[in-house]
């Protein structure tokens, strides 16, 4: 039997949205090399110096971004932190188009979570809010305050 | 080919950095540390236990094994990142960080290597530099040499800057295809890296380490004819307060609720490292410790001239932590470095 870990959320969510047509800019798994070297350095910066903080998964696609954290349960820290990053959103977006030499579109959220459910409500603010879990080895992606 | 990783990330970074350049035929992959939560913990490989990887389902398997000695002997003093291994004997270890080298980490991963040359297992650090740190660089690269010469076994560190990764990880994967192949070829890239070591070296001094900036005695070290002395500064903010029963000092009820607290304070504020984290306060020290024996215990040629001992100046013997955790990792190695330790009679 396999360990659902952290790593294992986070490699799973990797593949499965990579195979949707997201390229990773940047992930932080447990014992990982958060500093990383190159592209994966400077999205750490951009995060460490706004926020002081960075999300467990950061993708991209066609100038959007998705920016996911990972853990067992979706609980109001988490929302707290997604606010964090919305506060700072503007210049988010600028330094994100500098790092990658792409227009930002949009900034979106994601949660990936060991359990199937969750017991908070989730802002308005976080449109088209990407709750994924796991069952039976398939990704299940849930679309919450869809616009 | 084994891989024996510190956790899944490392087993997977290395993979990803070493691509398929690399002729490894990797047989098994096995991770000393796991976790369902944040942050990948545990000292379990201490004792030899270890978690298949299952490369296939990207996954750690629940069920463990006992690693052979020969590993276990190795992660005594710390799982070093990526060891690899036939069936029956450790050829290298490795560590790999892309943290610069900077004064506070600049001995964090000593022991791993040492313990490693100590076992007789040639080791690679891969590590990022800004080459303006020379005192840094000169402390860091003149302990492995010395290290290499004490234990005559090759114990390495490969450092690159940011427009250098490339050029590095090529040399890394040589080294390591080297290692697994041909011993004439790894001769060939021990000298090779033995002889940039001994370039950066060139800038270690002796005074460097003893004395800071404007010839002031380092707070952290002192040398006499027969010892050296490693002075570990860390404090006990809660018994600082002086409120009885505060924090990490209170019974264990007050304790689980400070820990509570801890979890939830704004960023910046301040916290408990002997409470949120299982290693207390004690990181870096045992690397500093380890450091400090290498460079000022032993002359050029190898030879022990100086004994060791280690002071917590600010911290008393029956500290709470102390108490709990006499075994815990890093507070066991201080101990184990170290020929003769003391300690402040009161908190400070």
């Amino acid at each position: 039997m396999i360990r659902i870990t952290q790593s294992y959320l986070i490699n799973q969510t990797i593949i499965n949205l990579i195979s949707k047509g997201w390229s990773l800019l940047y992930s932080d798994i447990p014992g990982g090399k958060r500093s990383g070297i190159g592209i994966i350095a400077n999205i750490n910066s951009i995060w460490e110096g706004l926020y002081n903080l960075s999300p467990d998964i950061v993708f991209e696609n066609k100038g959007e971004i998705l920016l996911i954290e990972v853990d067992r349960n979706l609980n109001k820290e988490y929302l707290e932190k997604f606010s964090k990053y919305i506060s700072k959103e503007k210049e988010l977006k600028e330094k994100l188009k500098n790092a990658i030499g792409k227009e930002i579109t949009c900034i979106k959220f994601g949660f990936v979570s060991k359990s199937d459910k969750y017991k908070i409500t989730i802002n308005r603010n976080l449109k088209d809010f990407n709750f994924i879990y796991f069952k039976d080895g398939l990704m299940i992606n849930k679309i919450i305050n869809a616009s | 080919m084994v891989v024996w990783a510190e956790s899944e990330a490392e087993a997977l970074d290395f993979i990803k950095l070493i691509e398929n350049k690399a002729e490894l035929k990797i047989s098994n992959i096995y991770v000393a540390k796991r976790s369902s939560g944040k942050r990948d913990v545990g000292s379990k490989y201490i004792n030899g236990v270890y978690y298949p990887y299952d490369l296939n389902r990207n996954a750690t398997v629940d069920k463990s094994i006992i690693a052979p000695k020969f590993i276990t002997d190795l992660v005594q003093w710390c799982s070093p990142d990526l060891i690899l291994s036939t069936e029956t004997k450790a050829l290298i270890s490795i560590e790999t960080t892309y943290h610069t080298l900077a004064f506070n980490n600049v001995a964090q991963r000593i022991p791993r290597q040492i313990r490693s040359a100590k076992m007789g297992v040639p080791s690679v650090i891969f590590q990022k530099v800004d080459y303006k740190f020379k005192v840094g660089i000169g402390w860091f690269t003149k302990t492995f040499l010395k290290a290499s010469k004490i234990y005559s076994t090759p114990c390495l560190a490969l450092l690159f800057d940011d427009s250098e990764f490339l050029e590095a990880k090529l040399s890394l994967i040589k080294l390591l295809n080297a290692r697994i192949n041909n011993e004439e070829d790894f001769n060939d890239s021990v000298n090779s890296l033995t002889q940039r070591m001994e370039k950066h070296a060139e800038n270690y001094n002796q005074d460097t380490l003893l004395r800071g900036r404007n010839s002031k005695p380092r707070t952290w070290l002192n040398m006499d004819d027969n010892w050296v002395e490693v002075i570990i500064g860390v404090r006990d903010n809660c018994a600082l307060a002086g409120i009885k029963g505060f924090g990490c000092q209170g019974n264990d009820v007050e304790r689980r609720e400070f820990r509570k607290t801890l979890k939830f304070r704004k960023l910046g504020s301040k916290g408990c490292v002997w409470l949120s984290k299982g290693t207390g306060g004690m990181d870096p020290y045992p690397g500093l410790v380890k450091m400090a024996e290498i460079l000022l215990c032993y002359n050029d040629e190898g030879k022990r001239v100086k004994k060791l001992k280690t002071y917590f100046s600010s911290l008393p013997k029956d500290f709470w932590w102390f108490e709990h955790n006499r075994n815990e990792i890093y507070y066991r190695l201080i101990n184990e470095f170290s020929e003769k330790i003391s300690y402040s009679e009161i908190y400070k």
